[in-house]
């Protein structure tokens, strides 16, 4: 059963900032796209990628080391554009 | 009259009539409802919601150009008003609680004030402020209220009081005749403010019970460079600030159409006026304001800010952006000038008794080589791409900056190795802050192609004045005699050895200096980059004989206070069409 599989991938937050309101909402709104349910893990506490107050407020510098986490039917597409997302500082200009 | 003080968040002088925009505060109506209720009612903040969508998607459809990338903060609200802690969470109370919406909306925004004061970063927890004006929004059009900023009776131009503002309120305002707005909370960093800037309208933030203080139609000057605000002014306070205001506007214009005319006195001599940076944000500000390059690009950012150090390849990324941005102009990069203590991590330090006479600067970075190198290399491997050149601070005499050499040759022959590249012959310079370092000026000064005085310390140093320290900061003093003979060795000193002496302290960017700066022979300047054009303009009213002659007068007074006097009185007799933009312009000005 794919659809269960669980696919998980670290990630480093790059942004100057860190993961502040315009890169919550750039991942909490990529993460709907997805049907798969996604998670964003940090020291074990985990929160659901696509609520932007809930990735807001695991509050990640510059720096962070976190886990992209994706249960569901897309479940790979989205933890890759999710990462592609992070490496790009979210398209800010840092 | 009242005076009032709040936060200057977006520059600028307006004059004003009042227009109170009385915060009508929306009293939850808390409602028990039957079960067959409860499909209408989630029915009922389902259509809210969706009115608000509709509202803030055709607000960023509007937005103009210019302002285009503010949209994201509306995005941002959309997302917020649609996020399961308010969306689904609203509607989840209304059934299991069997309550009306606009309870249910004020436990679920309850709940997430709770999780946002557990936040550490206080950046962070303000976003709660969005948070809080889209529940609003909701709740206003959940009781029919008028959800939009009501400016329909603001006819005439006027000055807008309000508790708060929202990013959609303020968006809505360039239309209107907003000259500027007061409101009772907010921050510098809020939205609010970062959009008024953009949107050029003067506004002062967090002034305490400012729609208590006045009524609509009276008059308010709105000082938004000092962050003051003045209900119902004076004749003579109005007519300081209708100066104030002129000079002002006149100043801009002349930012934008003289900040790139060359800094040349009036008899020929050009120096090189810079600006002091530490965000790559500052770059546009720092090009429009007519800066030729970097005297000071601090580095200490990066490394206050993260809770790891950052690393080689963060740090070449963020230099060689620098560089890139401003080439073909240079970039002179400050080594970390910090202490111990003021790493985010890393390395921590004990306490120190006396932290600016302590481990700090150069004598950290020499204790902690790891630290040092991986800075050195990336700087090295930045200056490939464009004109940089390496300042060394708080360097005391001779052995340290042999030490700092032998380290800096032994990178460059690694990176060789590896085959990176970077420029051969970077350009050295240390700063001029401690006192000894003046005495041996001439030793330093034929192992370095630059000398940048910083004034700051070194009269900090010299005066042996903690400027933080209330009891003795008024005995800090830049006109000291003393501290005028410190520069002048060190210009001396330079020029004799061949090499360019500048100076990046706040002494650089302040007009009434100029004239002394210019008559000791100061090769560059490095400042605030608002402070260019005005730097700029002196200079060029200026005649470097004058001022050589004008120097040697103040070196013979015998006390500070002799000095002060003197200066501005030549100041007033040779700029006198500048006396009045020193005020204003010195204070409250920061981008």
């Amino acid at each position: 059963m794919t659809s269960n599989k669980v696919i998980e991938r670290s990630i480093t937050i790059l942004n100057r900032l860190g993961l502040h309101a315009r890169p919550a909402s750039r991942f909490a709104q990529t993460a709907s796209l997805f049907k798969s349910d996604i998670w964003l893990v940090k020291n074990g506490k985990s929160v659901d990628g696509k609520s932007i107050l809930e990735v807001l407020t695991i509050s990640c510098p510059s720096g962070t080391q976190l886990t992209i986490r994706a249960k569901g039917p897309d479940a790979k597409e989205a933890v890759e554009a999710l990462e592609e997302l992070v490496a790009k500082r979210f398209g800010e200009i840092d | 009259m009242e005076i009032l003080k709040g936060i200057a968040a977006s520059p600028g002088i307006a004059i004003g009539e009042i227009f109170l925009l009385n915060a009508k505060k929306i009293k939850t109506v808390k409602r028990k409802i039957d079960k067959n209720s409860i499909k209408g009612e989630q029915e009922r903040f389902k259509s809210a919601v969706s009115r608000i969508e509709k509202q803030l998607k055709s607000l960023i459809d509007e937005l103009p150009k210019e302002i285009k990338e503010h949209s994201s903060i509306l995005q941002s609200h959309i997302l917020m008003l649609r996020d399961k802690m308010v969306y689904d969470r609203t509607l989840e109370l209304i059934e299991d609680e069997s309550i009306n919406a606009e309870w249910a909306l004020d436990k679920a925004m309850a709940q997430i004030k709770a999780l946002f004061a557990t936040v550490k970063d206080a950046y962070i927890r303000e976003r709660l402020e969005d948070i809080g004006f889209v529940v609003n929004k909701v709740k206003a059009a959940l009781t029919g209220a008028e959800t939009r900023l009501d400016l329909s009776s603001l006819k005439r131009p006027a000055i807008v009081v309000a508790n708060n503002l929202s990013p959609a309120d303020t968006l809505h305002m360039r239309k209107e005749n907003c000259l500027g707005f007061v409101t009772e909370l907010g921050s510098r960093t809020s939205h609010t403010a970062i959009l008024a800037k953009s949107l050029g309208i003067p506004a002062v933030v967090g002034v305490e019970n400012i729609t208590s203080s006045c009524l609509s139609g009276e008059t308010l000057i709105l000082d938004a460079l000092k962050g003051k605000v003045i209900v119902e002014p004076d004749e003579e306070t109005l007519k300081t600030y209708q100066t104030k205001q002129k000079n002002y506007i006149r100043y801009r214009l002349e930012v934008i159409s003289n900040s790139n005319l060359p800094a040349e006195t009036k008899d020929g001599y050009r120096i090189k006026v810079k600006a002091n940076m530490e965000l790559v944000e500052e770059i546009p500000i720092i090009i429009q304001h007519g800066a030729e390059g970097v005297g000071l690009f601090r580095t200490e950012f990066l490394y206050i800010t993260s809770k790891a150090l950052p690393t080689e390849e963060e740090l070449f990324r963020t230099y060689k952006e620098v560089v890139e941005r401003l080439r073909p102009y240079p970039v002179t990069i400050r080594t970390l000038d910090i202490g111990g203590d003021k790493l985010a991590s890393g390395i921590c330090h004990e306490n120190e008794m006396n932290p600016a006479l302590g481990l700090r600067a150069i004598r950290l970075c020499l204790r902690e080589q790891g630290l040092f190198r991986a800075q050195l290399r990336a700087i090295l491997r930045a200056s490939a791409y464009g004109d940089l050149r390496l300042l060394f601070p708080m360097v005391s005499g001779k052995t340290e900056l042999v030490e700092v050499k032998a380290l800096l040759l032994d990178i460059m022959d690694e990176l060789e190795k590896e085959g990176h590249e970077y420029n051969k012959n970077i350009k050295i310079g240390i700063m001029i802050e401690v006192p000894s370092a003046v005495l041996v000026a001439d030793i330093l000064a034929r192992e370095v192609d630059f000398f940048s005085i910083g004034t700051n310390d070194l009269i900090q140093y010299s005066l042996a004045i903690d400027r933080v320290n209330e009891a003795v900061s008024h005995l800090y003093e830049p006109l000291h005699p003393g501290v005028l003979k410190m520069i002048k060795l060190a210009v001396d000193a330079g020029h004799k050895a061949g090499i360019e002496v500048g100076m990046c302290g706040e002494m650089a960017g302040e007009p009434i200096y100029i004239p002394i700066l210019l008559g000791i022979g100061l090769d560059e300047l490095s400042m605030n980059a608002m402070a260019i054009p005005k730097i700029k303009k002196v200079i060029r009213l200026s005649q470097q004989e004058d001022c050589f002659q004008f120097v040697s007068e103040l070196l013979s007074l015998d006390s500070a206070k002799l000095v002060r006097k003197k200066a501005l009185t030549f100041f007033r007799d040779n700029y006198p069409q500048d006396m009045e933009t020193i005020d204003f312009l010195e204070v409250g000005l920061s981008i």
